[in-house]
């Protein structure tokens, strides 16, 4: 999920961690575009009545596969 | 529709699973529908709060659990609360954890018939997780069970949801047989609210933090990874000095963070603003104030704290997960 929309640190390397922070800090154009990024990741994805009508409708599937074989 | 939602995850303290599933229930009481959750009685019941009052909450009595700090245990089923269900009428159930609560959850689907829906929230079945959680005997062995126990649990539900693609094929490679959908984790943005820059900047004044300021929000536990966070960030006060991080949350790490940041000399610049009710968290500035938002956790399989954080247009440092 992280790399699609930031920067990238291994696991277990805090040096490599505070040099992406540092890149961040130093770079206000990069810190601009991983922001836009960010926001349209958000809108991409995790609307939050996007996801819950995706749910109701697998609800009522499951309702009424449901009933079917009840 | 009626939908009770099993999770042995309650909150206080704050954690993922449970927000994750208050968020989910408020969007579908927005949208009309009913949603009632059954979850252990935690240990400070009085300071719940919730962002959506249309919520039901049926709280079961609990004992403190012993591997795990704050994870309350319940009993599986009574009769009782097998009545309770009935009389409720209840369209769905819907099992968040794998635990007691969430075996009770199965247990009542199949006895009244209702269909199930599990979901999968976590990887605490992989042995690096177990590692990190300082389980290093027959970690191997442990994860397999684990793996097979989680397996059979989800082959009693109708269907799966997983967060990520990535645990679908996990779940599929583990022959979980009900149809899975990849759903996301969401948060409550009717619940959001932007202040303005003289209340970002009293915040940032009231938490005495620095020009810039690097924001993690979640539990201050093991498997977060908070120590690496810290190490990591006295290396950027080596470069520079104008720079706070500031943490949010609570857990059994606070006293060793805190411990750990004066041992590396770097309290002066890390906040420990401690838990804050969502509603607090999203409506007062916290998330305005900072440059970006960073986690070192290793077990996150899609943190709300992060989706926020996306919300808020927060640059996003993470690190790669466990696989």
């Amino acid at each position: 999920m992280i790399n699609r929309v930031g920067l990238l640190s291994e696991p277990d390397s805090p040096t490599l961690l505070a040099k992406n922070i540092l890149l961040i800090l130093d770079d206000s154009a990069l810190k601009e575009k991983l922001s836009l990024l960010s926001k349209e990741e958000y809108k991409k994805r995790y609307d939050s009545k996007t996801v819950a009508h995706s749910y109701i409708s697998l609800c009522h599937n499951l309702l009424s596969r449901h009933s079917r074989h009840a | 529709m009626k939908i009770a939602f099993f999770s042995d995850f309650t909150a206080p303290p704050q954690n993922g699973v449970w927000t994750s599933i208050v968020n989910l229930s408020s969007t579908l009481c927005r949208l009309g529908h009913e949603v009632i959750i059954f979850t252990p009685n935690p240990s400070r019941r009085k300071s719940i709060k919730l962002v959506d009052e249309r919520i039901v909450i049926k709280f079961l009595p609990s004992v403190p659990g012993l591997l795990y700090p704050d994870l309350r245990l319940s009993f599986p089923v009574s009769p009782r609360l097998i009545q309770k269900i009935k009389a409720l009428n209840i369209d769905i159930i819907h099992v968040h954890s794998p635990l007691a609560v969430g075996l009770g959850g199965i247990f009542i689907g199949k006895m009244l018939k209702i269909p199930i829906i599990g979901t999968q929230h976590n990887y605490a079945m992989e042995e690096d997780f177990l590692e990190i959680i300082d389980i290093h005997y027959m970690t191997k062995q442990v994860s397999s069970f684990l793996w097979k126990y989680t397996s059979f649990l989800l082959n009693q539900c109708d269907h799966v949801i997983a967060p990520m693609a990535m645990i679908k094929k996990d779940l599929v490679r583990h022959n979980i047989r009900p149809p899975i959908t990849v759903l996301p984790n969401t948060i409550q943005e009717d619940a959001i609210q932007y202040v303005d820059e003289q209340t970002v900047s009293a915040l940032h004044k009231r938490l005495g933090l620095s020009d810039r300021v690097v924001l993690f929000v979640g539990r201050l536990s093991k498997e977060k990874s908070i120590d690496i966070l810290l190490t990591g960030f006295s290396h950027v006060l080596k470069k520079r000095d104008d720079v706070s991080l500031l943490i949010i949350g609570d857990g059994p790490q606070r006293e060793s963070h805190r411990k750990l940041a004066k041992k590396l000399g770097i309290l002066k610049n890390v906040t420990f603003a401690g838990e804050l009710d969502q509603e607090n968290l999203l409506t007062n500035g916290y998330y305005q104030l900072a440059d970006m938002f960073v986690s070192a956790s290793m077990t996150e399989v899609q943190p709300v704290s992060f989706i926020e954080a996306f919300f808020f247009g927060l640059p996003i440092i993470g690190t790669t997960a466990l696989k």
